[in-house]
């Protein structure tokens, strides 16, 4: 049973008669004592909060009261624990609330409890006063580089990271108790792993690593002699994007023939696995065929596996440990794309390289004479696969040209049909050609060829005829 | 076939080249010889210079296979067989157990295989292979290459040891003819009829010719064996890293070749 003392009508800061009144209450002694003109609420610590017992807004007229103003709501001392005005307090009830007093800094701080209400029946106001008071003392603060202060409880977000990297935060503590103080940081994630002494009076740099070990949000404490602070932050890992990579071919990626190398280098160390193909593609130039030879040497197919470790610096190619990859670029005009496909990262890029039609190349040519005929042998490719004279000059052992000179040949058609034949070879070719000669073959001295195609006419240098072995 | 060609040469009245010409000539697929990988599969590798490819499997269980560019010889684990140049078998098979090691005339053709685990020397007679004198008694070390510098005569190089020897031996009464330790040279190692020596040496390729003038082609990888891939090319079996490549002698350029998984 609560017991109340009633205040003298005369005591209170009223403009009417009161019908309103506020008690502190003691729940030890179930009373509650009047609050009077003034309350001090007591001496807190920087940052500490401090609550007064519990206030009680009693109304103790016939009619429900309307309560329509309550204060202080903001300021280093607030109610808390209230209603939101406007409320009403029926006959013979009451309202409870705390003050509370959270002090910036040290010194006195002070404000105004005040209460307003009216009759419900009779419209008669009334306001209650109350002078409050509070000293703040001492004690270490928190602030970060922003400015920003904090006092324990508080979260404390020092930043979002790379998975495996590590995030520097600079707090500032000032320590401004007579004793000195211990800073301690724990939390798997989060350093230095050794308490910081800062001395009185002393203000010190307190620095916070973050150091995430999965992509997740991670806390931690600071604890500051027993005052503690949550510490916040945030691990993520980055997939790699198609502006973080880059092909690099190598210079002969646009000649016919040609064994070609692609890496694929990373502008920063990858922060995730990933892992996809690169694949070749052949777009040939008209109406040529594909060419089966444009294809990776490491499997002999236009697809080769690719994965990203974390730490890696560039795109490994197959079993994971090779940053280069080898390519032929066939023997037909065209362009080859490579398209990289990764699946965790979503990520597709491609690079060309077209290879333009190309006079015919000649990779070996010999010309054998044997008893009574001249073999010439002619391996090269033609990236056109079309081809349409070949013209031969001899000349005897004195350099002077065999009559008629020229001996040319319409070949057309024989190598179209050569390569619609067979369409493995790309623009590949062995051209043999026996010419029977009556006479003495050995005054037959050297012998030029030109083949010509759309792109241009190749000719040989002067082949030497050279004697077959008399034994094979 | 080409188109024929009815161009009359003369030269000075006195010979006459051809006077159909072209008309015996053929385009084909160049191809430059047999390629066994480590599974014992033997392909067909064609292409020229910077562009391979591999034709269809050829052989299983191969022990060894060599090519001249005109013919190859395959040994399985029960016979020696010769090809040409198109594939079709030449003579007939010669029964012999083991891998071998295998040498070409200069313009191609066969010459002698080498039973590695007999220790024989065999000639080619063109039918078959047949038995000579030439034994490993006179060799006194591991034949590690064969070549064949005259029907008559065979060329080995023969590791005592920690050195390489080159021995040459006559086919006829298994006579040594000549003997002369290679310094500098290592394991594996390949012998030309010329005389002439390919081995694998420190990040570099080197051919060394028979006066002991070394033209060095840089190589990064480790080399586990060299074999005649054709006429004009060496196959590199590289361990380190796993590969199979090509090296053009001419040229000293090294190729890549195509890799097939099984």
């Amino acid at each position: 049973m609560t017991t109340r003392l009633l205040l003298a009508a005369a005591m209170l800061p009223v403009t009417a008669l009161a019908q309103l009144e506020l008690t502190l209450y003691d729940p030890s002694s179930n009373t509650e004592t009047p609050m009077g003109n003034s309350f001090n609420i007591g001496t807190a610590a920087v940052c500490q909060t401090l609550s007064s017992p519990e206030v009680r807004l009693r109304n103790i007229g016939p009619n429900a009261i309307n309560v329509t103003t309550l204060g202080p709501l903001d300021g280093a001392i607030v109610l808390s624990h209230y209603p939101l005005p406007a409320f009403q307090v029926a006959s013979q009830s009451l309202q409870a609330f705390y003050v509370t007093f959270t002090p910036t800094g040290p010194g006195p701080a002070t404000s105004t409890l005040t209460v307003t209400g009216n009759d419900v029946v009779t419209s008669t106001v009334y306001n209650l006063s109350v002078a409050l008071s509070a000293t703040g003392v001492a004690a270490p603060t928190l602030t970060d580089s922003g400015g920003n202060s904090y006092c324990p409880g508080a979260q404390i977000y020092v930043g979002r990271t790379q998975v495996g990297s590590t995030l520097q935060t600079s707090l500032t503590l000032s320590n401004t108790t007579p004793n000195a103080v211990t800073a301690t940081v724990s939390g798997q994630d989060f350093g230095p792993t050794a308490p910081v002494t800062v001395l009185a009076g002393a203000m010190q740099a307190l620095p916070i690593s973050f150091t995430p070990s999965i992509a997740n949000t991670e806390t931690g404490t600071l604890t500051v002699s027993g005052l503690v602070y949550n510490l916040t932050g945030v691990g993520f890992v980055q997939a790699v994007t198609s502006l973080d990579l880059s092909f690099q071919l190598s210079s002969n990626a646009d000649l016919s023939s040609n064994q070609a190398t692609v890496s694929i280098p990373l502008a920063s160390p990858a922060a995730l696995s990933d892992a996809g193909t690169l694949t070749l593609s052949f777009q040939p130039t008209g109406n040529l065929p594909d060419d089966p030879a444009i294809m990776f040497m490491a499997n002999s197919t236009r697809t080769v596996s690719v994965e990203l470790s974390p730490g890696d610096t560039a795109v490994q190619f197959q079993a994971g440990n090779a940053t280069q990859c080898t390519f032929q670029t066939g023997t037909t005009a065209g362009t080859i794309t490579l398209t990289l496909t990764l699946t965790v990262s979503g990520v597709t890029k491609t690079v060309s390289s077209t290879i333009a039609p190309a006079p015919v190349s000649l990779d070996l040519s010999t010309a054998v004479s044997a008893t009574d005929s001249i073999l010439l042998s002619l391996s090269g490719f033609d990236n056109t696969h079309a081809a349409s004279a070949l013209t031969f000059t001899f000349y005897d052992t004195s350099g002077k040209a065999i009559p008629p000179g020229l001996i040319q040949s319409n070949v057309t058609s024989a190598f179209a049909n050569y390569y619609e034949a067979n369409p493995l070879v790309g623009g590949t070719f062995n051209l043999q050609a026996t010419f029977p000669v009556a006479g003495d073959i050995t005054q037959v001295g050297t012998v030029t060829v030109e083949l010509t195609n759309p792109a241009g006419v190749t000719t040989t240098l002067p082949l030497t005829v050279s004697q077959a072995p008399l034994v094979d | 076939m080409l188109a024929r060609c009815m161009t009359v040469l003369a030269l000075a009245s006195t010979i006459a080249l051809a006077p159909s010409g072209l008309a015996q000539s053929a385009l084909t697929p160049p191809r430059i010889g047999f390629v066994r990988d480590d599974a014992g599969i033997v392909r067909p590798l064609f292409g020229i210079s910077g562009n391979f490819w591999l034709g269809e499997k050829f052989a299983v269980e191969a022990l060894s296979v060599a090519s001249s560019g005109s013919f190859s010889i395959l040994k399985t684990p029960h016979d020696i067989l010769v090809y040409n140049a198109t594939g079709g078998l030449v003579g007939r098979p010669t029964p012999a157990a083991g891998s071998g090691l295998f040498a070409f005339a200069p313009a191609g053709s066969p010459v002698f295989a080498w039973l590695q685990d007999s220790g024989e020397l065999l000639r080619w007679n063109g039918p078959r292979f047949e038995p000579t004198p030439v034994s490993a008694t006179n060799l006194n070390g591991t034949v590690i290459s064969l070549a064949a510098p005259d029907p008559s005569t065979a060329a080995f190089l023969v590791q005592r040891g920690t050195e390489i020897w080159r021995v040459e031996v006559s086919v006829l009464n298994d006579a040594v003819v000549f003997a002369a330790n290679l310094p500098g040279l290592t394991a594996p190692a390949l012998l030309f009829d010329d005389g002439s020596v390919l081995y694998a040496g420190e990040s570099a390729l080197v051919l060394r010719n028979v006066l002991g003038v070394e033209r060095t082609i840089p190589f990064p990888g480790t080399v586990a064996q060299f074999t005649q891939l054709g006429s004009d090319w060496v196959l590199i079996n590289n361990s380190q890293p796993p590969a199979h490549l090509a090296l053009r002698l001419s040229t000293g350029a090294v190729f890549e070749l195509p890799e097939v998984t099984q």
